[in-house]
């Protein structure tokens, strides 16, 4: 078997792979219908009211802002496991506070162009 | 670490990028940020120059390198960057409460075209195309009239979403069978098939960026609504920049060399095809000019599929001389389209009589795009038809040849419509003086470079060389 027929192979068997999970439930799932099968899902937590209702825009940028700060917090935490090896220390310090300042500009962005304040 | 000196160009830019930065959270009135960014803007160019010849690693080993290769194209990148800058004085197409915010996603683009240009390790290289592209993305998104931005922009960040999601495939594919990220262990690799899909794969963030068919759909309608300047850099820089990692991944992938020809003979013909012949049919300046992007895609894919020193540095010659030359039409559109609508043939009827400047820019850059001579376009197809003849590749230029044909068609129309039809509304076309001097730039580069191509041409084979010889 020359490895482009192996390669050929794994292409096949990558499409056979997404077909049977869009074709399984078809034959493998429950059908019935009922209230709750209309229901908004959120969490498993039922909803109270209607998930059609307004609300203002100002959340939705301030989860923006929030969520690119918090996702980067993901990159202190391998600094603080070698913080207090002495072939880093210092130089962990000063690499993450420039690391810092850069996200802070971001927020400083943010809160100039207005995103902070609250529009009604 | 080698000496950081050879950052110096590449520092230029991020100065910039912060500087405008500062000037935009400062609220600045938009004259003022715009003066600012144009002088880093020129400064970069000057940096780049001053560091033309230089040849080193400012980091880590393997990782960065700055070779005869990456500083000619980052002079097309920087030089790319100050005449956007030049041209972009207004901003009218922008929507007003961003003008101020344009220099700093113009300067991170720049700095990620350039950092991609120099990278050898894969990780690198992927990074600073996302840096380059999410900026490029954010400037298309900035069109004055909102309905049409959010368009453009959603077709150009999924397509290029896809692009990228396809190439960091590929790249994984090239890890696994080299075992390695760095392109000089990558080199070493023996042939196997998953490592030339990889390699097929990782080149389709590449054609996505020159608009090579079957990755073009993106171009007609980003460049029909994107606003003026963004189109004008996403149309010079971003190719220059697009351009120097073809030719890197084309030579680091020579144990696949043999598949990597054919796949690139084949999208060279069918690109400049399919390009030329659909830009028959535009009527508007800009739909037309992203059409035939797509037709020179084809044109450069000619010299790298060739894959000798001469092949490569007609290719880099090509891109290099492309930028004054297709700058030029951008002139033209950034300046009549100052009310943010698209010039068409119809509002660009008897230009030379409105703007006699801004008509002849248009026509030294039609002639270039048409590679009439003394542009630098003539010259530029010369040198890639003589580097596929050398390889006897003659089918190819006889293809080539019928393309060019085709497209003097419409590129003459455009000069007709500009010269020879009266104009309907004979008012003047008033240029700011930065506009003017960005016209004047591109009309002698453009002229120079088909003229007396010899020290571009001798930096061309020296860039050649330089991959070479990394390639080993």
């Amino acid at each position: 078997m020359s490895e482009y027929t192996q390669l050929l192979l794994f292409v096949g068997l990558g499409v056979v792979f997404g077909a049977i999970a869009l074709v399984a439930p078809l034959f493998l799932s429950p059908r019935y219908k009922g209230r709750e099968t209309e229901d908004t899902y959120e969490c498993g937590v039922d909803t109270i009211g209607s998930a059609w209702i307004r609300f203002g825009v100002s959340f939705y940028l301030f989860a923006l802002v929030f969520v690119a700060f918090e996702v980067d917090i993901l990159y202190l935490f391998p600094v603080a496991l070698v913080f207090d090896e002495p072939a880093f220390g210092w130089r962990a310090f000063v690499e993450i506070a420039i690391f810092l300042v850069i996200l802070s500009l971001a927020i400083v962005y943010a809160w100039r162009k207005g995103v902070i304040r609250w529009k009604k | 670490m080698g000496s950081l000196e050879l950052f110096l160009p590449e520092a230029t830019v991020l100065v910039g990028a912060l500087v405008a930065f500062v000037l935009a959270i400062l609220r600045v009135p938009q004259r003022i940020a715009w003066g600012a960014a144009t002088v880093f803007g020129i400064a970069s160019v000057v940096m780049t120059a001053v560091y033309l010849n230089a040849s080193g690693e400012p980091f880590f080993a393997g990782i960065y390198r700055v070779d005869a290769l990456s500083q000619l194209l980052k002079l097309g990148i920087t030089g790319s960057l100050a005449l956007t800058l030049l041209v972009g004085r207004d901003l009218a197409s922008f929507r007003v409460s961003t003008r101020v915010d344009v220099p700093i996603f113009l300067f991170f683009a720049t700095l990620g075209m350039m950092a991609l240009v120099s990278a050898t390790e894969l990780l690198t290289l992927y990074v600073s195309l996302e840096l380059s592209a999410y900026a490029l993305y954010v400037i298309a998104a900035l069109q004055r009239r909102e309905r049409m931005g959010s368009e453009v922009a959603a077709k150009y960040v999924l397509y290029g979403a896809a692009a990228s999601a396809i190439s960091l495939y590929g790249i994984s594919l090239i890890y696994g069978s080299a075992g390695s990220t760095y392109l000089s262990a990558i080199m070493q690799t023996t042939m196997s098939p998953v490592f030339a899909v990889g390699i097929l794969l990782a080149l389709c963030g590449v054609f996505f960026k020159l608009a090579v068919f079957p990755f073009h759909a993106w171009a007609p309608d980003t460049y029909e609504g994107a606003p003026h300047e963004a189109v004008a850099f996403i149309g010079t820089a971003s190719k220059v920049a697009a351009v120097g990692l073809l030719v890197r991944i084309v030579l680091f992938a020579a144990p696949a060399g043999e598949a990597i020809t054919i796949a690139l003979l084949v999208l060279s013909v069918l690109s400049m095809t399919i390009g030329n012949l659909a830009a028959i049919r535009q009527h508007d300046l800009k739909r037309l000019l992203a059409w035939s992007t797509v037709a020179h895609a084809g044109y450069l894919l000619i010299g790298l599929s060739t894959m000798s020193t001469v092949g490569v540095a007609s290719g880099l010659f090509y891109v290099v001389t492309y930028v004054p030359i297709v700058f030029a039409p951008f002139v033209v559109v950034c300046v009549l389209g100052r009310d943010g609508s698209n010039p068409t043939k119809a509002s660009i009827a008897g230009l030379y009589q409105r703007s006699p400047l801004l008509a002849f820019t248009l026509l030294v850059g039609m002639f270039g795009l048409a590679g009439i001579p003394p542009t630098a376009g003539f010259v530029g197809k010369w040198f890639l038809f003589s580097a596929a003849i050398e390889k006897g590749f003659y089918w190819l230029v006889i293809v080539a040849a019928l393309n060019a044909t085709v497209s003097l068609y419409y590129y003459l129309l455009i000069v007709k419509e500009a010269y020879l039809t009266p104009a309907t509304d004979a008012s003047e076309v008033r240029m700011s003086g930065a506009a003017q001097a960005a016209a004047c730039v591109v009309v002698v580069a453009a002229i120079a470079f088909g003229s007396f191509p010899r020290h571009v041409w001798e930096a061309c084979e020296a860039a050649a060389r330089a991959a070479f010889a990394v390639a080993g």
